[in-house]
């Protein structure tokens, strides 16, 4: 499962998408990618650079295989104002906040609203309280209660769900729920059948090739 | 006509595959006026019944036949996963002005700059066993090409730098990297491959419908935006045209992807001049060409302000900063051989190659190698390198890089880089971990030495100001202008920079700012031709003499831009009588050239064993030194075989 699939992959489906990871700092956002390649396919990572960007496959059903491309974000306060660069052209978002830390709640809740407003239209954002290890050995160690989570993804039109990086748990979960919700029949149909690509339509490619807009757009709406 | 029969002629002198333009589409010539892009695109691309392939099969000139003899062998290697070196270095040679001198001092030192990634990355392996020499790189010199790649020498405007930057090792492990020149895996990229093929009696029609473009395309100034549209355009038309004509309809699916990788370095090292913001005449640089050049004027600018900048401000942790300022220089050199390449492709393996230098520091400093330790290094080491011309390379690349290639990986460096630079466009205060005090202190500092560098400046010849960009005239007007009037206009990013009030005049005396050399001679004259481009009159330090090399090489190149602008396949001397003045006086240029370059590739190669030595303490010398030599200096493909050997 390369970059050089063939277009033609035989009789199956198989769709691209980018997936962009946000969050503050410490809430594990790439240890949760980390462990997502870890429980998929650990017989290949496809990162060439740097663990920042990494790819991972993941089989939806007997025929359908959906590839992520997963760009992570800095997520200290400083950067922030780099996140357009990141974001721009996904088709998906994964917001993690740590379920010890209400604060990364609000940050994460932050993110949301940015992704909403600036962001592909139709960007499928998931929510991620992460750190449940922790909360489940000592549940006082919670901040952020499920039910709160709960009723703002709800609210907010996000998936949710509480993970673990370190034990696995929902995790996998996490990335194959936003695997079925992505439109993998409109990628398939624009592309005429064969592979999909990430961007699923090449005038977003284009615009999001163009370096004046973002940036300026990014420094625009920072201070 | 008259510049499409000189193509005749430069073609027919060496290759007699790619002679026989014998006619053209004959509405092409309405594309001199001013014809909208799809309307070119639509002339120039679509083959008329005139345009055809099968008049010019036997017409060999006499004075190609050594040449014609040698593409023969090539052509029925040109299967082999890995050619010649030789061979390959002769045809880069005569494709690539950029590449001459420093190939030709790397073959002293049994270097070969353009060797694809996949063998760097073998030797690399090579190295940390045993100490021998892989395959793809032992090659016997094959005197001919050598030969010829001399020859072809005096044609092109030498200067320090490999026509190839020589991508990092692809893989992890540099056993995969091994696994894939094995036979079954996929081939590497290979530009002299690609030539090969496109020198095939049956890929006539490929090469004249390039040649064709190339030649229209040079008739007359586009657009960014136009430029885009048509060169995506060609390259679909002749994606499309080489799935028709053998070779190339011959090949598999990943064979023809590398093929598609060539067209695209082909046709952009071609259009280079015309393509690339600082490469343009400042006279004929409009539109986004002129503000990626205000841009990149700004952003040196402030990159000179922002040196005394530490790791701590951008709260790097000390913990890669302490030993890291080795890898730091490293990834710095990495970024800034952007501008030596011309290939959208070979910049981004520049980038490429900075950012997995920046992954060898986080990997050995710590397990995080993530965006939160990734990003703020980069920002460090951009501002560190302080790389010219940032901005127009980015939107080269973005402009004129195969967009399904800017997807994935490449796509997030790029987009991480980006994001680099608007954060230095944008930085202050508020952006730092700094006191108010402390950087109130350092911007003082910064401040007299901008002024002495300006005072230096002003001693010079250069005056003080240009009224066309120190004036604000109405942006919204300037669409209107000629592209003669609006040269000297202003952009609105000019206005931009005005309202900052920043000039562009103290942003050219930065560049000398930036080497914190403010005693350095005062420059020549900066005349509007060379302001902006990569050709900075400069410092005449030793680490700048790369650049020194590139401006020696301006002249030429200026000289030859002409005609190269039109030419396809270089003529061997001999058939090009009419130019032998010129020729000489490259080839005189070039011998010095090389006696510098040489110079310079073992001063580098020494830098490079010292830098690899202080990143890798652990590591003895002598097989640093080891490394070094087996992977050719190559700094990118001899950290990876240091981080092997220190992990493992």
């Amino acid at each position: 499962m390369s970059a050089s699939t063939p277009r033609s992959s035989v009789s199956s489906r198989f769709a691209q998408f980018k997936l962009v990871l946000l969050g503050e700092s410490a809430v594990g956002k790439s240890s949760i990618v980390e462990r997502f390649a870890k429980n998929v396919f650990d017989d290949y990572r496809e990162s060439t650079i740097g663990a920042a960007f990494l790819t991972q496959t993941i089989q939806l059903d007997s025929n359908t295989t959906v590839k992520f491309e997963i760009w992570d974000t800095a997520g200290q306060e400083r950067y922030k104002s780099l996140a357009p660069m990141y974001y721009r052209n996904a088709n998906c978002a994964v917001v993690v906040f740590d379920v010890t830390q209400a604060a990364s709640l609000t940050r994460a809740k932050a993110w949301v609203k940015e992704l909403q407003r600036q962001a592909n239209e139709n960007i499928v954002i998931a929510l991620a309280g992460n750190k449940l290890d922790i909360v489940l050995g000592d549940e006082s160690k919670r901040q952020v209660t499920t039910e709160e989570a709960q009723a703002y993804a709800k609210e907010a039109g996000l998936l949710f769900f509480e993970t673990s990086a370190k034990t696995g748990q929902n995790v996998t979960e996490l990335f194959t729920a936003i695997a079925k919700k992505l439109p993998i029949e409109s990628v398939l149909a624009s592309r005429g059948g064969a592979s999909g690509a990430v961007g699923s339509n090449s005038a977003n490619a284009r615009r999001g090739i163009d370096l004046k807009g973002p940036s300026t757009g990014a420094t625009g709406c920072q201070c | 006509m008259s510049l499409l029969d000189s193509d005749i002629h430069d073609a027919s002198g060496s290759s007699s595959n790619l002679v026989s333009l014998e006619s053209k589409p004959s509405s092409s010539s309405s594309t001199s006026s001013s014809t909208p892009p799809s309307a070119y695109s639509a002339t120039v691309l679509t083959p008329t019944p005139s345009f055809t392939v099968s008049s010019q099969k036997p017409s060999e000139p006499a004075t190609t036949s050594s040449t014609s003899a040698n593409n023969t062998t090539q052509n029925q290697s040109s299967k082999a996963v890995e050619p010649s070196k030789d061979d390959m270095q002769g045809i880069l040679d005569q494709f690539d002005p950029l590449s001459i001198s420093k190939q030709k001092a790397n073959k002293d030192e049994n270097n070969t700059a353009a060797q694809p990634a996949a063998a760097a990355a073998a030797s690399t392996t090579t190295t940390a066993e045993q100490p021998t020499k892989p395959e793809a790189s032992t090659s016997s010199s094959s005197t001919s090409t050598s030969q010829k790649s001399s020859e072809s020498d005096s044609k092109k405007t030498p200067s320090t730098t490999p026509a190839e930057p020589v991508q990092i090792d692809e893989k992890k492990s540099s056993l995969e990297a091994v696994r894939r020149i094995e036979p079954n895996s996929p081939p590497p990229f290979d530009f002299q491959w690609f030539l090969d093929l496109l020198r095939h009696k049956s890929a006539d029609p490929i090469a004249r419908y390039l040649k064709s473009f190339l030649t229209e395309f040079n008739k007359r100034n586009w657009t960014a935006d136009e430029q885009i549209k048509i060169i995506t355009d060609f390259k679909n038309f002749i994606a499309d045209k080489m799935t028709q004509y053998p070779p190339f309809s011959n090949l598999s699916e990943p064979e023809m992807a590398n093929a598609l990788e060539g067209m695209e370095k082909l046709v952009m090292n071609r259009l280079y001049s015309k393509t690339f913001s600082p490469e343009i005449p400042d006279l004929r640089r409009i539109d986004s060409h002129e503000e990626d050049v205000l841009r990149d004027r700004i952003l040196d600018d402030k990159m000179s302000i922002w040196q005394w900048i530490e790791g701590r401000h951008l709260d790097i942790p000390n913990k890669f900063l302490r030993n890291g300022e080795s890898f730091v220089k490293l990834a710095s050199d990495e970024l800034r051989k952007i501008n030596h390449y011309r290939a959208p492709r070979d910049k981004v393996v520049c980038i490429l190659n900075c950012c997995k230098v920046i992954f060898g520091l986080l990997r050995q400093t710590s397990r995080e190698e993530n965006a939160d330790g990734f990003v703020p290094l980069l920002i460090y080491v951009v501002i560190k390198a302080h790389p010219k011309n940032l901005v127009s390379n980015i939107n080269y690349i973005q402009r004129f890089r195969n967009p399904d290639k800017l997807f994935g990986e490449a796509g997030y460096y790029l987009s991480s880089l980006q994001g680099a630079v608007s954060f230095i466009e944008t930085l202050d205060l508020t952006s730092l971990s700094i006191t108010e005090e402390e950087f109130n202190r350092n911007m003082d500092a910064a401040e007299l030495a901008k002024k002495k560098a300006q005072s230096v400046r002003s001693e010079s010849t250069h005056p003080p100001s240009t009224p066309e960009r120190s004036a604000t005239p109405d942006p919204s007007s300037r669409r209107l202008d000629s592209p003669r009037a609006q040269s000297g206009n202003l952009t609105p990013s000019a206005v931009l920079q005005n309202s900052a009030g920043l000039l562009a005049v103290p942003f050219k005396s930065f560049t000398k700012f930036f080497d914190a050399e403010p005693s350095s001679p005062p420059t020549k004259p900066a005349t509007p031709a060379i302001e902006g481009t990569i050709i900075q009159p400069d410092q005449e330090t030793l680490q700048d003499s790369s650049r020194k090399l590139h401006e020696a090489a301006a002249h030429e190149k200026q000289m030859l831009q002409q005609q190269r602008a039109g030419d396809f396949f270089t003529p061997p001397p001999d058939a090009s009588n009419s130019r032998l003045s010129p020729e000489e006086l490259a080839a005189r240029q070039v011998s010095a050239e090389e006696e510098e370059a040489r110079r310079i590739s073992r001063k580098e190669f020494k830098s490079v064993v010292n830098t690899l030595s202080q990143m890798f303490p652990a590591l003895d010398r002598n097989i640093i030194v080891d490394v070094a030599t087996e992977t050719q200096g190559r700094v990118g493909a001899a950290v990876d075989a240091c981080l092997s050997l220190v992990t493992e």
